[in-house]
């Protein structure tokens, strides 16, 4: 079976590209374009792997983070953030916050990110 | 600018220095001018210790007058350390309009080496290639705007803006322009209600491009911050010897806190960027000041859950 990954992104070039992208690598993706949706579809859909930006409608990525990792059903579940904030109080903060990875969207293309979540799942 | 205009700035950017001019600070908070004013002081000081000591024989003048020089090298110390945080502060503001900045030209740059990515790596369908293309585009003119917000900001800052002095038919860009933004409204199924009044003919004196740009983002602010099915009031009207143009909406309203704010482009870029909303943020802070070069007024009202008024006046031109 497919393993599933939830992007949330509200850009939706970015949507687009990287959905299409991970589609091509075999995955099944679910798209959340704001936080609260985020929230919503990592709770019912269950992803193997969440793809999350930081800079998001209603709910930014920290306290995507911070839900998804206080919360039972949810904390064991990686999340790779793909954002492009590159300060370093945000990457110590995301990945203080249970962040698997930190990658800077203009730093990768979507080939390098499939590259990556490849990797990911094989080991 | 006119030459008098390029002197004075040439002047303040001597006393004041690079650093103070560039970030708009007050003179009291700018180091060089203190040390002028502590030089002037101390110089005051030294002599009139000097005149009054020879006038009057009594030694115990010279306790006040040395107290007195000690004031006057001793206030401005502490004011210069002051002025050192103040300027410390506005590098670190600087520091964070920067990040903001950056974060925001990211953005369509993102988008534009992810869809290359995609093109050039076969992974779009023959299908799918206009759109990628459009997406391309979209983003390069998103990134044109952002890094022309940006310049402008900067000639601002260095009192470098150089405005077109043209007739402007007011009249006509604002029908242009509702007539464009048409779309976007009914989106958000939003009514444009236009009322013009000006008599045929009359126009204004100033940059069209910029003219232009704060008519336009009057507009695009109320439909953004604008509740569906509601009505933007956009209103062109002559009062005394200039044309009002005005655009209301029946939105949020600005909080009272942030009423100071407005036209800040720290404020505004800040904002923008948590809120993940396309742009700078600076649309407003060179509307006013494009428009008040010009010899225009631009200002705002604003009610909290009423809704806002953004409006400019600007100087009608004389008839030929």
């Amino acid at each position: 079976m497919s393993k599933k990954i939830l992007f949330i992104e509200d850009e939706p070039a970015l949507q687009e590209t990287l959905t299409t992208m991970l589609k091509s690598g075999g995955y099944e993706v679910v798209s959340a374009l704001d936080g609260e949706k985020g929230i919503e579809f990592a709770e019912k859909e269950k992803p193997d792997l969440i793809v999350l930006d930081l800079v998001l409608p209603k709910k930014d990525g920290f306290v995507i983070l911070e839900h998804l990792k206080d919360n039972e059903e949810t904390k064991n579940i990686d999340v790779i953030v793909l954002t492009n904030l590159e300060g370093a109080y945000d990457i110590e903060r995301a990945l203080n916050l249970g962040a698997m990875t930190y990658l800077v969207k203009t730093n990768h293309t979507p080939e390098d990110i499939l590259k990556k979540i490849n990797k990911k799942f094989e080991t | 600018m006119l030459e008098k205009d390029k002197i004075f700035t040439k002047i303040r950017r001597l006393i004041l220095g690079e650093g103070c001019v560039q970030y708009n600070l007050k003179a009291w908070e700018c180091p060089n001018f203190l040390f002028i004013v502590m030089g002037i002081i101390t110089v005051i000081g030294i002599v009139a210790t000097f005149f009054i000591g020879q006038r009057i024989s009594n030694p115990d003048i010279f306790v006040p007058a040395v107290f007195f020089v000690a004031l006057s090298i001793f206030v401005p110390g502490v004011v210069i350390v002051q002025s050192f945080e103040r300027m410390a502060n506005a590098n670190k503001i600087k520091s964070e309009f920067m990040g903001i900045v950056s974060h925001q030209l990211r953005s369509p740059l993102s988008a534009m080496k992810w869809v290359l990515n995609m093109l050039m790596g076969g992974h779009v369908g023959e299908d799918k290639k206009d759109e990628y293309l459009n997406i391309l585009e979209e983003n390069n003119e998103h990134m044109i705007t952002l890094v022309n917000d940006l310049l402008n900001v900067s000639r601002i800052d260095r009192g470098e803006l150089k405005l077109e002095e043209d007739k402007i038919d007011l009249k006509h860009m604002v029908e242009v322009l509702v007539e464009s933004i048409q779309p976007l409204a009914r989106e958000k199924k939003i009514e444009l209600k236009l009322d013009i009044s000006v008599p045929k003919g009359s126009s204004v004196l100033g940059d069209e491009v910029y003219i232009n740009m704060a008519t336009t983002n009057f507009v695009d602010n109320a439909i953004r911050y604008s509740p569906e099915n509601s009505t933007i009031n956009i209103r062109l009207y002559n009062k005394d010897s200039r044309i009002r143009y005005e655009v209301k909406d029946r939105g949020r309203g600005i909080p009272e806190e942030d009423k100071k704010l407005i036209f800040n482009k720290f404020f505004r870029a800040r904002n923008i960027a948590k809120k993940s909303e396309k742009g700078t943020g600076l649309g407003l802070f060179i509307a006013k000041a494009a428009i008040e070069q010009m010899g225009g007024e631009i200002g705002f009202k604003s009610k909290e859950n009423k809704g806002t008024t953004f409006w400019y006046e600007l100087p009608l031109a004389k008839k030929d």
